[in-house]
């Protein structure tokens, strides 16, 4: 369970949820359901947890796969430095954010989604390790400039094994 | 869902509270059966090894057909994710409109029990909503570690929450068998438009049903089946109240075959898997590569297959595929593959099966391959004890369990077989 990487898992659940929410608010907006004005909540929270969430996060070790275009927003996350790094804010947020939601039937489903990604974040930071606890509340976003370059082999065959063995 | 212009009539009572929702959430449901049981199919593979190899097969394009199984399954699968949203929204809509329209006429048909219930309410008190939720936070849970990105990082999150899939099936049949969803049982004496000659008219409530009333009776105009029913929507007369009566969930029938399919497969792969196989060597190879040679009764396999090993004693739950790299002839039933030492189950293998001294030894191979006699219920035979090979004795209850799966013709090698269980110093 150590070797999990718990914090992937609640970014994808996280973004999910974000659109769960934004197709949440627009079902109650356009059904013109009585407490609308939850759904129109819905729509902005979802949109915000969409853009916070959009950055992959760098995993412990291995390359991470960047989603496409994500270097835009993350120049965006970065700039409130240890406010969207920190797993801990991360989850108390959605926390928060998901609450309001939980009053409309349309979007009660975004509440249950985003508090699952946040209990994932939680879980995230009660699994690593007492050592690392400082490394792992710290999401680090990867420029792409920053990413390695296998070095392919040269040479003809037969040839003796390379690399990091 | 049968399309027979007798269902379309027997059907138009719910109209009266919501008609967009009931078209939209009934459409989506019948997209949904027919993938929930489709998903189903490509991950039979030993039927699927059993057909791509078999004669009746012969064609090479069917067998290309049948090694995109698993893009089947993934497209299937985002179709459940799209039309589920869709069943969803349209089903939250549906539940505004039985709470905002609740009438005193409509009462049997309607979830909600009096005007203006909040529609949560509707949600977790029935049986389809609760299970609808239920089967939501399901999908939500499989679908968000099936990205390509959690499967190439973290593939166990992918593989414990797929399995998750038999909770969303047992979901899916109770949340058909509500009852919520009925028909009308005596269209005969009670079309749907009639005039009650005791007052109450059961007139369309809302607009766009005229339109509807209109395209019903054109429809059955133009048909030439001079039968009561028809006389009757020309005369509009109601001669008793309408009765409804739940439908038969069709869902049952939809996914019941491949549900049982699957499920004969995990069994006879989980009967097949406790057949005994015997490792009788294990050669260190440079760059972290360790060769494992083994052998099993009646076991047959082509260049090019995989086994699965599963070995108790390093995780109970992990199986771990490896392609052969050297396959059973006639002559010798040896069968042996190389793995790479590259992750954490693989680490606990290589320190079950070689003593860390010789782990770092670059002479290769270290060990003389032999053939050992199988023995049941007995441990190893420890080689260093008689002849001086240098294998540790140190290993407690290694029990490992080999499997044949593949995409190309399965390995037949079924017959009886017992358990194993290798225990140390026993022999």
């Amino acid at each position: 369970m150590g070797q999990i990487e718990w914090a992937m898992w609640a970014n994808e659940q996280a973004l999910a949820s974000g659109l769960i929410l934004v197709m949440g608010g627009i079902v109650a907006t356009a059904g013109q359901f009585t407490k609308w004005y939850f759904g129109a909540y819905s729509i902005g929270a979802g949109v915000f947890v969409c853009l916070l969430e959009y950055p992959r996060g760098k995993r412990r070790k291995g390359s991470t796969m960047e989603r496409c275009g994500q270097k835009y927003m993350t120049r965006v996350v970065k700039v409130f430095g240890p406010l969207t790094r920190n797993y801990y804010v991360r989850a108390f947020l959605h926390l928060a954010l998901s609450v309001p939601a939980g009053f409309l039937l349309a979007t009660i489903l975004g509440t249950a989604c985003l508090a699952i990604a946040s209990c994932i974040y939680l879980l995230t930071l009660n699994t690593c390790s007492a050592s690392a606890k400082g490394l792992f509340t710290v999401c680090e976003i990867l420029p792409r400039a920053e990413q390695k370059f296998v070095r392919l082999p040269s040479g003809g065959l037969p040839r003796r094994a390379v690399g990091p063995h | 869902m049968a399309v027979s212009w007798r269902n379309w009539l027997a059907n138009e009572g719910v109209k009266h509270l919501c008609l967009l929702g009931l078209c939209l959430s009934r459409a989506s449901a019948s997209v949904l059966n027919l993938n929930c049981s489709l998903i189903l199919l490509p991950v039979c593979r030993t039927l699927l090894a059993y057909l791509r190899g078999s004669q009746k097969v012969p064609s090479r394009r069917t067998r290309r057909l049948l090694d995109k199984s698993r893009t089947f399954h993934i497209t299937c699968g985002v179709t459940i994710c799209i039309f589920s949203g869709v069943h969803v929204a349209a089903h939250l809509v549906n539940a505004l409109n039985f709470s905002v329209n609740y009438s005193e006429d409509f009462t049997e048909l309607n979830a909600a029990r009096y005007r203006d219930e909040d529609p949560r309410k509707l949600l977790f008190t029935t049986v389809p909503g609760l299970t609808g939720v239920g089967m939501v936070l399901v999908l939500f849970l499989m679908i968000t570690a099936s990205t390509y990105a959690i499967r190439v990082s973290n593939y166990d999150i992918f593989w414990y929450t797929h399995n998750l899939f038999f909770v969303f099936y047992m979901l899916l049949m109770l949340h058909v068998s509500g009852g919520l969803l009925k028909y009308q049982a005596n269209l005969d004496t009670h079309p749907p438009g009639c005039i009650n000659p005791n007052g109450t008219h059961y007139q369309n409530v809302h607009s766009p049903d005229h339109a509807l009333e209109h395209f019903h009776e054109t429809f059955s105009g133009g048909l030439s089946k001079p039968d009561e029913l028809t006389q009757n929507r020309f005369v509009n007369i109601c001669m008793e109240e309408p009765r409804f009566q739940a439908n038969f969930p069709q869902t049952w029938l939809w996914i019941s075959g491949p549900l049982c399919l699957y499920c004969a497969e995990r069994l006879y792969r989980c009967i097949r898997s406790n057949k005994p196989v015997t490792i009788i060597s294990v050669i260190s190879h440079p760059s972290d590569v360790m060769e494992i040679r083994m052998i099993k009764e009646n076991f047959k396999a082509r260049p090019g297959q995989y086994i699965i090993l599963h070995c108790p004693s390093v995780s109970a739950l992990e199986n771990h595929p490896f392609t052969l790299t050297m396959c059973p002839t006639e002559t010798k039933a040896t069968f042996g593959v190389h793995l790479k030492i590259v992750g954490d189950w693989t680490e606990r293998f290589r320190d079950l099966l070689l003593p860390p001294s010789n782990q770092d030894s670059e002479i290769l191979p270290f060990i003389q391959s032999r053939k050992y006699p199988n023995f049941p219920w007995h441990g190893w035979l420890f080689p260093s004890q008689q002849e001086g090979l240098q294998l540790h004795m140190d290993i407690q209850g290694v029990q490992i369990q080999a499997v044949i799966v593949h995409s190309g013709e399965e390995a037949s090698d079924v017959e009886k077989g017992e358990k194993q269980t290798f225990t140390p110093g026993s022999s």
